[in-house]
């Protein structure tokens, strides 16, 4: 039996998924984005460091922020720049509120819909108002602060190496710190929600691996951390193996050999007694124990992680008072910088070699995407057995697929709904 | 009623829209023009406005017109998270009730005309 998904595509590219069953066994599991090179880091390469971090953030319009701040970050370890504790304040709360923004539309309009039996999240409006109209007002608040704290939307113009070309005002932070508070609600009724739906009973060992620290959660920096072993950013490339696969476009990120997951189901596996108080009193009461090895709970995980976002984020606008200072100044020395943060859908690495002119000589970006995606296929090749025992429909098997493709909030996860079966029966 | 003129005025032919609500807006400073380059914007600006309006350059109309819904691409199933544009959030926004009804007046994709102009304006 031979299974293509002929159409599974990147965020903004295209990908396919091909299945090989002899005699109910899975032989051969292959994930394969077809979709161009991105080039990003042949892009920067020459370019002077100072236009690097916008240029790279063009990644992806939805972690954005994710790519631009580890840009910097990379970029200031390798010039060796120790920037502020207002600029780390305020650098944590962009990532936040970026966090919370890409986990709240993936929630409900994408992964929402799957377990509720519903096609798109358009289908589902009408009887789930309620849930719609919080994810709009959630969408909104993430929104307000990326553009008070980044200066617009999408795509930040106010963080730059060594600090913030602009700063938010007081009375902008305060009248945050109100509107904030007013959505308390709205992100516990989330976790309640993505907590108590009925995920599809599966687990499977794997490596978790995420950024941890002794005394909080962080998403910017610290160790990466899988399961208890320390492993040190600077020296990713020493345990994260990136190898060309024929039939992909996108590289297989394997660790030590093996495959690993990252995202909110890793960073709570590996960081949830670090979480804030009232995040784990709603994970406590939930159906879900953690850890987990069920790829399906990453849902569930975003959806804790949003109270301790929300926590986070008070906790921050509370203390914040701004004070007027200028981005460290930009002195030029050749280096070698490594960063590695937490962004919405995983752990994300940027690594730049910088020459004394202060120009990119080289540069490498993994993904989270790209790390979960072997993860992603054995997961496929395990659970794919159970589903053709069940269940002879094409519809279905795809249909299943999709939900734990999706399950993992890949950039490719939502394009399944595009995916078009090819089955080959013999 | 709100209008929101849509568009990016770095990019000439997605322009039109935006120029367009400069210069309305300078001769009525009362009319309630919003620009809007996102469909997060959008979503900002919209409050209890049962019934909103939408201005933005239609590629292949010849003169300003009303743009009836069945006309737009259908955006209602979104593929990923990049997906969410303003048809989307219009889409949903009805389907939940927040909005009642949308009125889309469509601008030709070519530099602004006083007709153009003096159109837009009688159908505010």
């Amino acid at each position: 039996m031979n299974i293509s998904i002929e159409h599974i595509a990147k965020v903004e590219g295209h990908g396919k998924l091909y299945v090989d069953v002899v005699k109910g066994k899975v032989e051969c599991v292959q994930m394969s984005i077809f979709e161009g090179a991105r080039y990003f880091e042949g892009l920067v390469k020459d370019r002077h460091i100072s236009e690097v971090p916008s240029v790279v953030s063009r990644i992806c319009g939805i972690c954005s922020q994710s790519h631009l701040l580890c840009s910097q970050l990379a970029i200031e370890n390798a010039m060796n720049i120790k920037v502020t504790k207002q600029t780390q304040t305020l650098r944590e709360l962009l990532m936040l509120a970026s966090l919370m923004q890409s986990h709240v539309l993936h929630l409900y309009f994408l992964a929402l819909p799957d377990y509720l039996g519903y096609d798109s999240a358009m289908s589902m409006a009408k009887k789930y108002k309620k849930e719609v109209s919080r994810a709009l007002k959630l969408k909104r608040l993430a929104n307000d602060i990326v553009q008070t704290v980044g200066g617009r939307e999408i795509h930040s113009l106010t963080p730059v190496i060594g600090g913030f070309a602009k700063l938010p005002t007081q009375s902008e932070i305060n009248e945050l710190l109100k509107k904030v508070k007013e959505h308390k609600k709205d992100f516990e009724e989330t976790a309640k929600l993505f907590g108590k739906l009925k995920y599809p009973d599966y687990k499977r060992e794997t490596q978790y691996l995420a950024i941890g620290n002794k005394d909080k959660v962080d998403y910017l920096k610290g160790n990466l951390f899988c399961g208890k072993k320390k492993l040190t950013p600077k020296k990713y490339a020493n345990f994260i193996s990136e190898d060309v696969v024929k039939y992909s476009n996108t590289k297989c990120v394997t660790l030590k050999d093996n495959e690993m997951m990252v995202g909110a189901l890793a960073r709570i596996n590996n960081n949830r007694k670090l979480m804030t108080r009232n995040s784990k009193i709603i994970m406590n009461k939930s159906n879900i124990k953690f850890p987990s090895n069920n790829p399906y709970h990453n849902n569930a995980a975003q959806g804790f992680e949003l109270i301790d976002f929300y926590d986070r984020a008070v906790n921050i606008l509370k203390d914040l008072s701004i004070k007027d200072e200028k981005p460290k100044d930009l002195k030029t020395v050749p280096g070698r910088g490594v960063s590695v943060v937490e962004a919405p859908r995983g752990t994300l690495i940027h690594e730049y070699e910088i020459n004394k002119y202060g120009k990119i000589k080289k540069a490498n970006i993994i993904a989270p995407t790209t790390i979960n995606m072997k993860n992603i296929e054995e997961d496929i090749k395990s659970i794919l057995p159970e589903m053709i025992k069940k269940t002879k429909s094409k519809t279905k098997i795809r249909d299943e697929i999709e939900k734990l493709i999706r399950a993992y909030d890949p950039c490719i996860s939502c394009s399944t709904h595009f995916l078009e079966l090819i089955w080959n029966e013999k | 009623m709100k209008y929101f003129c849509l568009g990016n005025e770095f990019v000439q032919e997605d322009s039109y829209a935006i120029k367009l609500c400069r210069i309305i807006k300078k001769q009525n400073p009362n009319l309630e023009l919003i620009e809007c380059q996102s469909s997060d914007e959008f979503l900002q600006n919209i409050n209890d406005d049962k019934i909103i309006g939408i201005i933005d350059v239609v590629r292949g109309i010849k003169e300003v017109r009303i743009v009836r819904n069945h006309e737009l691409k259908k955006s209602s199933n979104i593929i990923n998270s990049h997906d969410f544009d303003i048809n989307f959030f219009m889409n949903i926004l009805k389907e939940i009730g927040i909005i009642k009804k949308i009125k889309i007046i469509g601008i030709p994709q070519q530099e602004l005309q006083d007709t153009t102009i003096e159109k837009v304006k009688s159908l505010i």
